[in-house]
């Protein structure tokens, strides 16, 4: 799992028919001393994040597809919870 | 994923039967200072495999790793990068 | 996935049952020049991979890596984690194509 901050949102017409219905979320990802790590992330939200939150993310893809309820998605990342202040 | 800007695309004269038909892109991966606009900010060049048929200078959403071949379930095809979306926006502040 | 060149092969007799029959090769994986992109040039790292497709030395080919690189019947019991699974015919970027390194 990592964390990183919501900086921003992504919306796609054209798109894999899993993610049809998901908000894709811009999620930079954070190191322990919360300094930006790597290139911005886009992940599935199940809880509703907003912009400026610290998030939760997992790579479980299994979950994520079990999340999607669809076994064809191509997606591995997704916000699972968001950080208390 | 990650946001990657289509530059190019590639053919191949002989594949693996899994792939035979496939369109493959080239796209850069953009970092922060990439999506904010900046020219510097854009990654090492990386191929994919493109469905959605994204044109030169879109800007699209790259799944990376095992999760690229989750389309073709239960197929196997040897993919490690799958162009997921075509984003019509990018809201990012 | 990336592109590379085909720089040499790796022979080896004593090896895990598994990988008894399988090429080995040694690709250097390229990349496009900076600015003009015209160009595509070695990065001077080496991969070694397993080949799917037949391909042979000096040859611009495409590889998978990671887990994916078992996602063929070939290679899925092998313990690999890269494979050529194409040979590069053209490359365009832009309006322009790039030439094929030889």
């Amino acid at each position: 799992m990592r964390w990183g901050e919501v900086i921003g949102r992504t919306t796609a017409t054209v798109k894999h028919a899993s993610l049809e219905a998901q908000r894709l979320i811009l999620v930079q990802p954070l190191d322990a001393g919360s300094a930006a790590e790597g290139d911005p992330m886009v992940v599935i939200d199940a809880v509703g994040s907003r912009h400026g939150d610290r998030v939760l993310m997992t790579s479980d893809g299994r979950s994520v597809r079990k999340l999607l309820n669809d076994d064809t998605a191509p997606a591995r990342w997704a916000i699972i919870g968001i950080i208390n202040d | 994923m990650r946001v990657a800007e289509v530059i190019g695309n590639v053919t191949l004269s002989t594949c693996h039967p899994s792939l035979v038909g496939a369109t493959w892109l080239i796209a850069v991966p953009l970092s922060a200072a990439g999506l904010d606009g900046k020219q510097d900010g854009r990654g090492e060049s990386l191929v994919l495999l493109d469905e959605q048929r994204a044109g030169h200078g879109a800007r699209i959403a790259v799944a990376e790793g095992p999760e690229a071949s989750n389309p073709f379930r239960p197929q196997l095809k040897p993919i490690d990068a799958y162009n997921t979306a075509i984003l019509d926006s990018v809201e990012f502040v | 996935m990336f592109m590379a060149r085909i720089t040499g092969s790796i022979v080896s007799s004593q090896k895990v049952e598994s990988m008894v029959g399988q090429k080995l090769l040694i690709v250097e994986p390229l990349r496009l020049n900076d600015k003009a992109r015209a160009k595509l040039n070695s990065t001077g790292r080496t991969f070694i991979v397993v080949d799917t497709v037949g391909a042979g030395e000096g040859e611009v080919v495409l590889c998978v890596q990671g887990s994916s690189a078992r996602f063929t019947e070939q290679t899925e019991k092998l313990p690999i984690d890269a494979a050529i699974v194409g040979i590069v015919d053209q490359v365009h970027v832009g309006n322009h194509t790039v030439p094929i390194p030889n």
